[in-house]
């Protein structure tokens, strides 16, 4: 009952994206409604020249209708016309601009088209580059902008550049009073600046509570969706590969590298399969123009999981001896069949893991006493996959919609890595080594219900290094 | 479980209800088994179609989907399973229950039956389960033992749907209900229900045996005790009488009870309807209602947890539909079209009228930082007329005025603008009412080069240079007065050009032509490639190079290739920031598709780090090895070359052939950079572009043979573009 009546107060809020020219106006659009499709993006002046909009959705209930325009590109031109306009006469500024809409010369046709727009609207943003010096032409704009009745938030964009001159922008926007003030870079998408925008636009807008507010749970409950279904599939690709192993008879030894392709080749092919899955959960098209954005290459990651030159790219260290061609980057395990102290003492504790752990390891000491030897990925590998999946969720939750200056996320990409690269694997994934029964690749094996519980510690570890401290934790 | 699914077929297309829900769960864990989502369009749309949040559309897409079917005759299946195990179960309970009433009155010859004794033994244990059930929905809902009865059930239920049927669609119906039961709500009620439910035949099946006994046969009920007195007997007896009095069972008084004392074998008993009318009494009304009530509880309980069902859409095997099902955005298109541009009256531009005589040169900054190297820049014998900045109406006008009232006209004017920029209509009209307003030619340089480069790393420059041309033509500056020029990075050659453009005294070249001393450069290089042992260390690299640069430098223009690289000797004392910055001058320098390519990514820095570590041999000659910037030459390379994918070469790590490659580009790299100093950033980035050559694959560089191979090859192209370019300019 009472949603019903949040839902008929939930009227449609009209945004207009005004700015200078080139400033990433289309770009904070592409970024808000998370559709690379929309309008044209180039680094060029005028490259949007008509207005254009698209509708935010939520449940399919359109609750911000967002409308892109052409930049300002003359407004040292259009303010002195605008003056000219007004003479010596006293009136309200929004008459002149009246009067210069009803028939604006062509010199000014963009500037006229986006000041209809933000007449039309109920609030205009103010997309800036803050790479760019504060300059008359921009404190014009914001005059003109001033002269519209209409509320105006600026939007500070490229803020995660290094000559980003964030605070310089702040000082003058505070000077001619406006406080409200949202820094939002589209090139690095950063959910928490996308909630203060809304949360910055909601301050003006008071009418337009509930249509906001719904907006904020949405994003805020995706982002805590993506983030547990892309853990959880990692976790579930990581136990699958941890636990897989192949036997192979100690006499055919020599003969072992056809069955040491295939379990490579089913590996590479489940790894692919969770990058697939991972780029259809994030909307991810193949001709997104974003795609040079993201480590991976036409959905593929480009190098070989068993090279070695991918465990030196991602800085991991190879042990001693690394075995080398055909069965690089898988262990042999024949001497104790997985029987190690440690492994035994990791599943010690509760008296059902013992039991379970008992129970493999008697059928291993079987296989072993059968003359089998024990085949699995190695821990670099493992080591590897996690991180390269890792790197490319992260890489999906933070993707704006231009290119990616890399150089800034770094710092945090390697304290992300380090743990997958350098830290001790996971507990769930060393258990996962004792049971082959919950890999794929055992016909027969797959879910159930210890595997489940082991998926979903690893799963809340991973979803643990997604979200540096601070940034929205995960229930 | 049992009651998952209900028949009516209209269920089948609605969206609510437990029903299409475990459906959707089913599809999701088939979905999840392929590994991807089935791919059918038809169904999809209909989940578009079917509006609401995601799991409606979820739902919706499930029912249409073509296994949708076949998962319904697997839920079909496992209901009759269900119902099987769930009757065998009421039939056990049954004949439990009449066992358990018939060891409770004993044989018939067996003697008088002891009530309480009797009563203990029928209803103990089921008093007991009931609390234990009470206990633990009260305080530990989630708790296994809500429902120990209802899971023996639901695991038979199991074993005869998997013995019926186990087809990988029977089997996700199986793990789909799993699912729904592993829901703590609907789970601990539907345990509840199916617990109680088979508790009631027990008491049904203890009843009916009861009343027959009693019916048909004499039974005589005493009461027996050591240690408790008569008094606490009889209480007892009329605590547990009182209830049942008042549902109208006869009861035994106070009197009979007493004098139901069992004293001795033979007596003769009396009141035995009574005392049997206590003991069915006492099986209502502390069996049958309690376990009554407790079913009723969780029927509503579990009717509300089935209609408070919700898939839980973070699963990845549901978030992934979203794409498919709901969109974030809906676009409105075009809702004010751009008009067809009235074509503006193109300026005729004025003669180019040729840059000469004597006074001043005007200069003027649009929009610009002052350069590092100080404003106006030094070049040449220019003498300039400093106007300042144009930032504001203000400033534009006054430099409007300026040069109006210029008491001697300058004889140039030369207006700079940054590449950083994005050239807009605002300035080009101000450039052109500079024409307009001025009385010599006006000149546009390009400066910050640099600064773009660094804000777009897809090498968009050759654009915006493109962009601020036309801008410069409209306002009326022919191209060939439009220069790229970076006035943070000026060299001699460079400050050489605009000088000759401004009309200055135009000075000797005397300099080699760039192919002859880049010849001479990549002869050093073979030279000393012949003297490496393997691949070479970081110190012959460096003095590889510097050989190089001491080509150049003997020239007198050393400090042209340094400020080309950003190389201040005041800077080559904090070695680690001089070499990074070194390394990233060259890799911007680079055109866009070397830059990509992880080869002359890795060619680039190494030449400017190593160019820098050169640079500080020139300027304190010291032995190269005695350097102090070795410490940061490796975090300057890793910080700018990027772990980018290799190619998948498992044999390339475990040969050891020793590899010159890396090496040789990078110096040649450097020596090209050197031999095209001065002239335009975007003529730099072309010819280096053609020189490097489009060969992805290369062998590795094992030999000096190689080595003069790969020079030789580079040479050639480095020449036929340069030869091009000057032809083209």
């Amino acid at each position: 009952m009472t949603r019903d009546r949040a839902m008929l107060r939930r009227a449609a809020l009209v945004v207009a994206v005004v700015g200078h020219t080139n400033t990433g106006k289309t770009s904070l659009i592409r970024t808000l409604s998370r559709d690379a499709s929309f309008g044209e993006v180039s680094n060029r002046p005028a490259t949007t020249r008509h207005v254009e909009g698209t509708v935010l959705l939520v449940d399919g209930e359109p609750l911000i209708e967002l409308y892109d325009t052409p930049g300002l590109e003359d407004p040292m031109g259009l303010l002195e016309h605008l003056e000219s306009l007004r003479g010596g006469r006293r009136c309200d500024w929004i008459e002149v601009i009246e009067e210069f809409l009803a028939e604006p010369p062509a010199r000014f046709a963009q500037e006229a088209k986006a000041l209809r727009q933000v007449i039309a609207s109920d609030v205009a943003l103010y997309v800036v580059d803050v790479r760019d010096r504060v300059l008359g032409k921009h404190r014009d704009e914001l005059e003109i902008l001033g002269r519209c009745a209409r509320p105006v938030v600026p939007v500070l964009n490229f803020t995660a550049s290094s000559d980003a001159r964030t605070a310089e922008w702040r000082e003058h926007l505070a000077r001619i009073n406006m406080h409200a003030v949202a820094e939002f870079d589209t090139v690095v998408l950063d959910e928490t600046s996308e909630q203060r925008l809304f949360e910055k636009m909601r301050t003006l807008l008071d009418s337009f509570l509930p249509t906001l507010d719904a907006l904020i749970a949405e994003r805020s409950r995706q982002r805590t969706s993506a983030v547990r279904s892309a853990a959880a599939l990692v976790a579930d690709l990581l136990i699958d590969v941890a636990a897989c192993r192949l036997l192979v008879l100690e006499q055919d030894i020599d003969r072992r590298d056809d069955s040491l392709g295939q379990l490579k080749q089913w590996v590479r092919q489940r790894e692919q399969d969770c990058v697939g899955a991972l780029l259809e959960l994030f909307r991810f098209d193949d001709d997104d123009c974003e795609a040079d954005a993201l480590p991976i290459q036409d959905g593929k990651w480009g190098s070989d999981l068993f090279s070695p030159s991918s465990l030196r790219d991602f800085g991991i260290r190879t042990g001693s001896g690394a075995a080398a061609g055909a069965a690089a980057g898988l262990a042999i395990d024949a001497m104790t069949g997985g029987l190690t102290l440690g492994a035994a003492a990791a599943l010690g504790a509760a008296v059902g893991a013992l039991w379970s752990g008992l129970s493999s390891h008697g059928r291993r000491v079987a296989d072993v006493f059968r003359g089998y030897t024990e085949l699995r990925v190695a821990d670099e590998t493992l080591r590897l996959l996690a991180a390269r999946q890792v790197e490319l969720v992260a890489a999906l939750l933070r993707r704006g919609h231009a290119s990616q200056d890399k150089l800034h996320l770094q710092s945090d990409a390697e304290a992300r890595r380090s743990r997958w690269t350098s830290a001790s694997l996971p507990e769930p994934l060393r258990e996962a080594r004792e049971h082959p029964e919950w890999s794929r690749f055992d016909e027969t094996g797959g879910p159930g219900s210890e595997r489940g519980s082991a998926c979903e510690r690893l799963a809340a570890e991973i979803a643990a290094t997604l979200n540096p401290a601070g940034a929205g934790a995960i229930p | 479980m049992t009651k998952a699914g209900s028949p009516d077929p209209a269920s089948e297309t609605s969206t609510s209800g437990l029903a299409p829900r475990l459906l959707a769960e089913a599809v999701r864990v088939h979905e999840e088994a392929l590994g991807a989502p089935l791919h059918e369009p038809l169904a999809d749309e209909q989940g578009r179609a079917a509006g609401g949040g995601l799991e409606r559309r979820i739902i919706a897409r499930a029912g249409v989907l073509s296994p949708a079917p076949a998962l319904r005759a697997a839920f079909a299946s496992l209901r009759t399973a269900t119902h099987i195990a769930f009757a065998a179960g009421l039939i056990a309970a049954v004949i439990a229950g009449s066992g358990a009433a018939r060891l409770a009155l004993g044989a018939y010859d067996a003697g008088p039956v002891n009530f309480f004794l009797a009563l203990a033994s029928l209803l103990g244990l089921h008093t007991v389960m009931l609390l234990v059930w009470l206990v633990f929905m009260l305080f530990h809902p989630g708790g296994a033992a809500v429902g120990l009865l209802g899971g023996v059930v639901l695991r038979l239920a199991r074993r005869i749907a998997l013995w019926l049927n186990h087809g990988p669609l029977e089997l996700a119906a199986l793990r789909a209900a799993g699912v729904a039961l592993a829901n703590p709500r609907l789970g601990r009620w539907t345990l509840s229900t199916i617990s109680h439910s088979m508790w009631m035949a027990y008491l049904a099946g203890c009843l009916g045996m009861m009343l027959l006994l009693l019916g048909t046969r004499q039974y005589d009920f005493v009461w027996e005790t050591t240690i408790l007195s008569e008094r606490a007997y009889v209480a007892i007896a009329r605590a547990l009488a009182a209830p049942i009095e008042f549902l109208g069972f006869p009861v035994p008084d106070a009197a009979q009870i007493s004098g139901s004392r069992w004293t001795r074998p033979g007596e003769l008993f009396t009141g035995r309807e009574l005392w049997g009318g206590l003991l069915v009494g006492c099986l209502v009304a502390y069996g049958v209602l309690p376990r009554a009530l407790a079913l009723l509880v969780s029927l509503a309980g579990l009717l509300r947890a089935r209609a408070a069902y919700r898939l839980d859409t973070s699963r990845p095997g549901f978030a992934r539909l979203q794409g498919r099902l709901i969109s974030l955005a809906q676009p409105v298109g075009v809702v004010d079209p751009d008009e067809p541009e009235t074509e503006e009256a193109e300026e005729a531009a004025k003669p180019a009228a040729a840059i000469g005589g004597s006074g001043p040169v005007a200069i003027v900054g649009l929009e610009i930082e002052p350069s590092a190297g100080g404003w106006p820049p030094v070049v040449g014998d220019v003498e300039w007329w400093d106007l300042g900045f144009a930032e504001d109406r203000t400033s534009r006008q006054h430099i409007a005025r300026l040069l109006a009232a210029a008491e001697q006209p300058p004889r140039a004017v030369v207006a700079v603008c940054s590449l950083a920029a994005t050239p807009d209509r605002g300035t080009g009209a101000f450039l052109a009412s500079l024409v307009q307003a001025s009385p010599a030619p006006v000149v546009l340089v390009a400066t910050d080069g640099q600064r773009l480069r660094e804000r777009t790393p897809r090498g968009e420059t050759e654009q915006r240079i493109a962009d601020w041309r036309t801008l410069a033509t409209h306002a009326g500056i022919p191209g060939e007065r439009v220069l790229d020029l970076d006035l943070d990075h000026l060299t001699a050659d460079s400050r050489q050009r605009l000088g000759r453009l401004l009309g200055g005294r135009s000075e000797a070249h005397a300099a080699a032509p760039p192919a002859a001393r880049l010849a001479q450069a990549f002869h050093l290089i073979t030279i000393h490639a012949e003297a490496w042992k393997g691949e070479p260390g970081m110190a012959e690299r460096a003095e590889l190079q510097r050989a190089i640069a001491r080509l150049w430098e003997a020239e007198g223009g050393g400090a042209g290739w340094r400020s080309l690289l950003d190389l201040r000797s005041a800077d080559l004392a904090r070695p680690a920031q001089s070499l990074k910055t070194a390394a990233r001058r060259m890799v911007d320098l680079l055109p866009a598709r070397l830059r990509l390519d992880p080869r002359w990514l890795a060619a680039g820095a190494a030449g400017g780090a190593f160019a820098c570590v050169a640079a500080a041999a020139l300027v304190a000659p010291v032995a190269i090895s005695a350097l102090p910037a070795w410490a940061g030459l490796g975090a300057a390379l890793s910080a700018l070359v990027p772990k980018r994918a290799a190619p998948a070469d498992d044999n390339r790590a475990i040969a050891a052939v020793p590899d010159l490659g890396p090496a040789v580009d990078a110096a040649a790299l450097f020596a090209m950079l050197l031999a095209l100093q001065g002239r335009e950033e975007t003529v730099i980035g072309r010819v280096l572009d053609a020189a490097a050559g489009t060969e992805t694959h290369l062998p590795p560089l094992d030999s000096p043979a190689a080595v003069r191979d790969r020079l030789d090859g580079m040479q050639a192209r480095f020449a036929e573009a340069l030869a091009a370019e000057e032809a083209g300019a």
